[in-house]
């Protein structure tokens, strides 16, 4: 029995307490780790980043000035000289959609950051408030999603008058709807957790809560519904300047290059299938990206 | 005599459900004296976490309300106190440890950027001097190296280490009451001893009053100085610790003490009080506890009997007919 308790005594009460200091790699570490075993968004991030380095060194990579005519070699199949061809005015297509990757990642990129901020805003006001606020927003939200997208745009760049930084605006607005209601889900959720609830327990304002308790749980569902929402964001972007209401006809814009190209289309069809392929491609891209962010970023996804 | 701490008198939650609304408080009183330790006990479902939601005014989330009675917290009465002012109070003067300690950290935040909040808000302290103080308190918490814990996050502490965190956070702004809900229960039962050890020295350290809120009858008799049985949203009996255990008036108070498993009786069943707590919306119409009751007669269940003294003591009270009959008697042949 002596023995017994003399074993008993000898520990520090502390000493089962605590724990080894443990090399964890961090959520962000993690992060990467799961994201990098998907191949498929892997490929899609690289084919990104090469975009984006297109985009910022665009004018040192075009062989040809993206707008100088030359009517020597008018709609010119591709070949040695033209890679992509050329277009009605003898201007080096692939050169164009060089010069135009910076203006289509440019209008849908910030289109949907306008987007996720204002609908993140939204969102967390709905979510927190609730009552007549919640309301307010979850019925224009409503309202806008009744609208079909494109036409919606189409309406407000009608309204606006068209140009690029109005096919932002009009692509921004139709985007906000979802970063809203995404972000609201996840607010009701967040602002049930024990932790809200102590912080309120110890007197923390409600914009202190909503900074720092709510909005980080956030993060995840908008950094995948950005790269989600960017490629329809082109998508919509290229179908408005095809329908003549955004870029002008002179700029290097994709879907400026696939309107012109449609009137030769029976003749020259690689100037609309470049711009195309173009368009597709990166589309699938962040699409990937997105899926391949989802599935790294839900923790119910442990593998 | 003295003003309490704490005065809380005829207080009422209502919760509002499908149209109607019922109460899961239905008049409680109580008061706590500075440095005095309350127990709050009853059976899961009897309005406890809702009466300490309702003195800290947190049920803002939820479908309930106060519908009646006052909270007098040093004399102001809390129910009646603008939400600006309760904010300052919140953390301030009165704290609130929870129960799920693995749940009520921020995971995503370091320990000491959420202890030092509210330090920085209630004491004015600037980020350095806060971060300090957060160091300092959970050192007096019994963190080990509490330097380096400050800049760790929740899921690298084990829940034992998750709750002296919590303590130290309620605590770090010296409050003067502190409500702790079911602190120990999702601990086991070693960490159990020490951390309610830790809540009695700095309780003594700090003179302040606390209101402990637990359905473990061993906790009490360790930490209270008297207790409040609630059943069914209402007080049923109040005593001093010694007084209950001693001497329970109340025919629920006894079987919530018979069905403490004792160590040195060998016994085949563990004792239970038979039946549930009823359905709020389906209350009987006399004694709430009537028909789990062994004793129950025929007045129990046609009227409600009053939350009496008995004996005649100060802070020795019992809602049963049965002490009632006992006290006339009594009374009769003195």
């Amino acid at each position: 029995m002596s023995d017994n308790s003399t074993v008993m005594g000898a520990g520090s009460p502390l000493s089962g307490e605590v724990l080894p200091p443990v090399k964890t790699k961090g959520r962000i570490g993690e992060f990467v780790s799961k994201f990098c075993r998907q191949r498929m968004s892997l490929t899609a991030a690289g084919f990104i980043v090469l975009l984006l380095l297109i985009a910022v060194f665009g004018p040192f990579l075009t062989p040809y000035n993206p707008d100088e005519a030359n009517y020597e070699v008018l709609m010119a199949g591709p070949s040695a000289d033209h890679w992509a061809g050329t277009d009605e005015y003898g201007r080096d297509i692939l050169s164009r959609l060089i010069d135009g990757t910076r203006l289509t990642l440019a209008v849908s990129l910030s289109a949907v950051f306008i987007a996720a901020v204002l609908g993140t805003i939204l969102g967390l006001l709905s979510g927190f408030y609730g009552g007549w606020l919640d309301r307010l927003i979850m019925r224009g939200s409503d309202v806008l999603f009744s609208f079909p997208d494109l036409l919606l745009a189409i309406g407000i760049v009608a309204i606006l008058g068209p140009g690029l930084s109005n096919v932002v605006i009009a692509v921004a607005v139709f985007g906000t709807p979802s970063f809203a209601r995404i972000i609201r889900s996840v607010t009701l959720s967040a602002k049930e957790t024990l932790f809200v609830e102590a912080a309120r327990s110890m007197g923390a304002k409600n914009g202190r809560i909503i900074w720092r308790h709510i909005f980080p749980e956030t993060v995840p569902s908008i950094i995948v519904n950005v790269s989600m929402k960017v490629g329809g964001a082109i998508l919509a972007a290229a179908s408005l300047s095809f329908l003549g209401m955004g870029a002008k006809t002179t700029e290097p814009d994709w879907g400026a290059m696939l309107s012109m190209g449609r009137d030769y289309l029976s003749i020259a069809p690689h100037i609309v299938y470049f711009p195309g392929i173009a368009i597709f491609l990166t589309v699938l891209a962040f699409n990937l990206v997105g899926d391949g962010l989802r599935d790294a970023l839900d923790p119910k996804m442990k593998n | 005599m003295t003003q309490h701490l704490l005065e809380v008198q005829g207080l009422e939650t209502e919760f509002a459900r499908g149209g109607g609304s019922v109460k899961a408080v239905a008049g409680v009183d109580f008061h706590i004296q500075k440095g005095e330790v309350l127990g709050l006990v009853g059976e899961s479902g009897c309005g406890k976490s809702v009466t300490s939601l309702s003195i800290m005014r947190l049920l803002k989330d939820t479908p309930g309300k106060i519908s009646a009675g006052s909270v007098r917290f040093e004399g102001t009465d809390l129910v009646k106190l603008p939400e600006k002012e309760m904010r300052r109070i919140r953390g301030n003067d009165l704290a609130m440890i929870f129960q799920e300690p693995m749940t009520s950290l921020n995971p995503v935040l370091r320990i000491g950027l959420q202890l030092a909040e509210p330090i920085m808000m209630h004491l004015g302290y600037g980020r350095k001097k806060a971060r300090e103080h957060a160091i300092h308190m959970l050192r007096l918490v019994g963190i080990p190296r509490a330097e380096e814990l400050v800049d760790d996050y929740p899921h690298q502490l084990s829940g034992g280490m998750r709750q002296r965190v919590m303590i130290a956070m309620a605590m770090s702004c010296h409050p003067k009451l502190l409500i702790a809900d079911e602190p120990t229960t999702a601990l086991d039962v070693t960490i159990q001893a020490q951390i309610l050890d830790l809540m009695k020295s700095l309780k003594e350290e700090q003179d302040m009053g606390m209101l402990l809120i637990t359905h473990d009858l061993g906790v009490v008799a360790e930490l209270c100085d008297r207790v409040v049985v609630m059943y069914a949203g209402r007080v049923v009996e109040e005593a001093s610790v010694h007084e209950l255990f001693a001497n329970p008036r109340h025919p629920y108070t006894r079987g919530l003490i018979h069905s403490v498993p004792k160590l040195r009786q060998k016994v085949r069943r563990l004792e239970s009080i038979k039946g549930n707590v009823p359905d709020l919306s389906q209350m009987p119409h006399g004694c709430k506890f009537a028909p789990r009751c062994e004793f129950v007669m025929e007045q129990c269940l046609a009227e409600e009997p009053r939350l009496l003294p008995v004996e005649g003591l100060e802070e020795r009270k019992s809602r049963c007919w049965l002490t009632q009959q006992e006290n006339a008697e009594g009374g009769e042949s003195a």
